[in-house]
């Protein structure tokens, strides 16, 4: 599968050993970038081999190792900014493209399930399976929220609300937050 | 010694009414656990893959089995020599061996307080 980036070209595969994986990042010319290898166990392993269309063919390659839990890792581009952002395991991995090195890398409270970007105020909610982490374009932590499994998160203006499996609804404030009344 | 009584009376009463709300929150997680969940379609993957490994060992969704995997679970919060890490958020997470009839399977249970927040299940490879 390949997915088009500003000038770049992403190419996502899954491999089904460590070996193929990085057999695979050794063969990038531009360098390689092996992200959860301290996952235990590490069950699956992807790769995110990057091609800048203006070079001919030259690749960055990203390689992730997964815990697995039956959730597959997340990419998120970030073209004004060269950035690509990566969700696995516990960990959210932000890669510049153009310098070809680890932007910034958020170590996470709980399973990351998705990224949910709010182009308009600059932040991405990093959805997981027991909090909600915001981070700005380029990589600030602006707060975290958890209390128990989320089953369900919204956006409606500036508020996020999320159910929960065992606790009472919640009401956030995105820039803040804080908790605001429903 | 009247009010001493009373005093351990009372105190017996409300260890027990927290012990049974602690299980009441766990048996409320056991659905987690047999992939009965519904919402985030990210849960429900999660959900799904333990029931597949509990399955894998031999623990199949009955009630005997969910009373297993509850006294399981009180028994590891109960032990204080399986604490494998204390998170940022001050989480705690408890290591535990958990056999099935066909093989066994590592459970961890992260705990915030005495209230069970979630589980890991690892395989040694599957």
């Amino acid at each position: 599968m390949f997915v088009t980036f500003t000038e770049n070209v992403v190419e996502v595969q899954e491999w089904s050993t460590k070996k193929e994986l990085t057999r695979c990042l050794a063969q990038c010319d531009l360098g390689s970038i092996l992200l959860g290898e301290d996952a235990e166990p590490e069950h699956k392993f992807y790769s995110a081999l990057v091609r800048p269309q203006t070079s001919g063919l030259h690749y960055l390659g990203i390689g992730i190792c997964s815990e697995g839990h039956g959730l597959k890792p997340h990419l998120l581009m970030q073209p004004e900014l060269d950035i690509i952002l990566l969700g696995y395991n516990q960990e959210v991995t932000g890669i510049n493209i153009k310098n070809r090195e680890v932007a910034f890398q958020i170590k996470l409270n709980s399973l990351f399930y998705y990224f949910l970007p709010l182009k308009e105020r600059g932040i991405v909610l990093i959805v997981q399976e027991v909090d909600v982490t915001a981070i700005t374009d380029s990589g600030k932590e602006l707060w975290r929220y958890g209390k128990d499994l989320i089953t369900q998160a919204a956006v409606e203006g500036e508020k996020l609300y999320l159910n929960f499996m065992d606790e009472n609804p919640t009401c956030l404030n995105i820039i803040s937050g804080e908790l605001v009344s429903v | 010694m009247l009010a001493g009584f009373s005093v351990s009376v009372i105190a017996f009463i409300i260890t027990d009414i927290r012990q049974a709300n602690r299980q009441a929150k766990i048996v409320q997680k056991l659905d987690y656990l047999f992939g009965k969940v519904t919402g985030n379609p990210d849960t429900i993957t999660r959900s799904r893959e333990m029931l597949r490994l509990l399955e894998s060992i031999g623990i199949y969704d009955t009630v005997e089995n969910r009373d297993y995997l509850l006294s399981h679970i009180e028994a590891s919060f109960f032990d204080s020599n399986n604490v494998i890490r204390t998170q940022q958020d001050g989480r705690i997470v408890k290591d535990s061996l958990l056999m099935g009839l066909r093989g066994a399977l590592r459970m961890e249970t992260i705990w915030q307080g005495d209230k069970l927040i979630t589980f890991f299940l690892k395989s040694g490879g599957d």
